[in-house]
């Protein structure tokens, strides 16, 4: 779904989840389109993890394109009050926050994870309460590369061990 | 979204695309992908989905949303 091996592709499913949420609000959506080209093309530059693209954990790709999605921002119109309520609607960069939440989530659903010597599917999608949700957005909607990566890789990692407990390491500390 | 088939293009009915200097406004239409078979065998991270499975999905979570949002 992310970081395909045709830039082309992540492309048609970016903007398929898009459209897909759009027509679900019943809302049409103004795109900056060479910001999304500037997403796919940041999340992929100077991969900001060890051993590189290649070698980064689902959490960590999910993480970076959340990342470079809402700080580029290509969602131009915030969503109407109507459709997210009074506390969302007054939350800076909440479209940007709330379909870059979506697709990371989604992308993260069923994707592989290693471990030692096996592969485990995350099969748990991840949820929030209502309350959680909204924390989220706020959380989110002001995340750039450079200062919020490793920390939204983090969340993402344990809100999916949350769901997903048998994928997660031991704790030991 | 529309999946034109035959003409090999996707339409994105709800996505209008801005680009406020140039003054266009318009439906965002783009060639649909085509997956060499090496690509078709590369394994990623991500589960492989189809452009109508991530638009029905999106859907899905849309009104979930909305729902909790306005409850």
């Amino acid at each position: 779904m992310l970081y395909t091996s045709d830039e082309r592709e992540d492309l048609a499913n970016v903007l398929a989840a898009i459209d897909g949420l759009a027509e679900g609000m019943g809302l049409e959506l103004d795109i900056d389109q060479r910001q999304i080209d500037a997403i796919l093309r940041g999340m992929r530059h100077d991969f900001p993890a060890q051993g590189g693209e290649n070698n980064a954990s689902a959490f960590k790709k999910a993480a970076n394109f959340l990342c470079y999605f809402v700080a580029n921002k290509p969602v131009l119109n915030p969503f109407p009050v109507a459709k997210v309520g009074d506390l969302v609607s007054r939350i800076p960069n909440h479209q940007n926050a709330i379909v870059g939440w979506h697709i990371a989530i989604d992308a993260l659903h069923n994707a592989k994870i290693h471990r030692q010597d096996c592969e485990i599917a995350l099969e748990n999608r991840i949820s929030l309460s209502r309350h959680s949700y909204v924390d989220v957005i706020e959380a989110v909607s002001t995340a750039t590369p450079s200062s919020h990566f490793h920390l939204v890789s983090v969340l993402l990692e344990q809100m999916c061990y949350r769901v997903n407990p048998d994928a997660s390491y031991p704790s030991v500390i | 979204m529309r999946i034109d088939d035959q003409e090999g293009f996707v339409v994105f009915d709800n996505l209008f695309s801005v680009t406020r200097d140039l003054g266009s406004d318009e439906t965002i239409t783009m060639q649909k992908p085509a997956k060499t078979p090496e690509q078709k065998n590369a394994k990623g991270v991500f589960a492989d989905r189809t452009l109508l499975e991530i638009n029905e999905s999106a859907k899905t979570a849309a009104g979930r949303i909305v729902n909790a949002l306005l409850t």
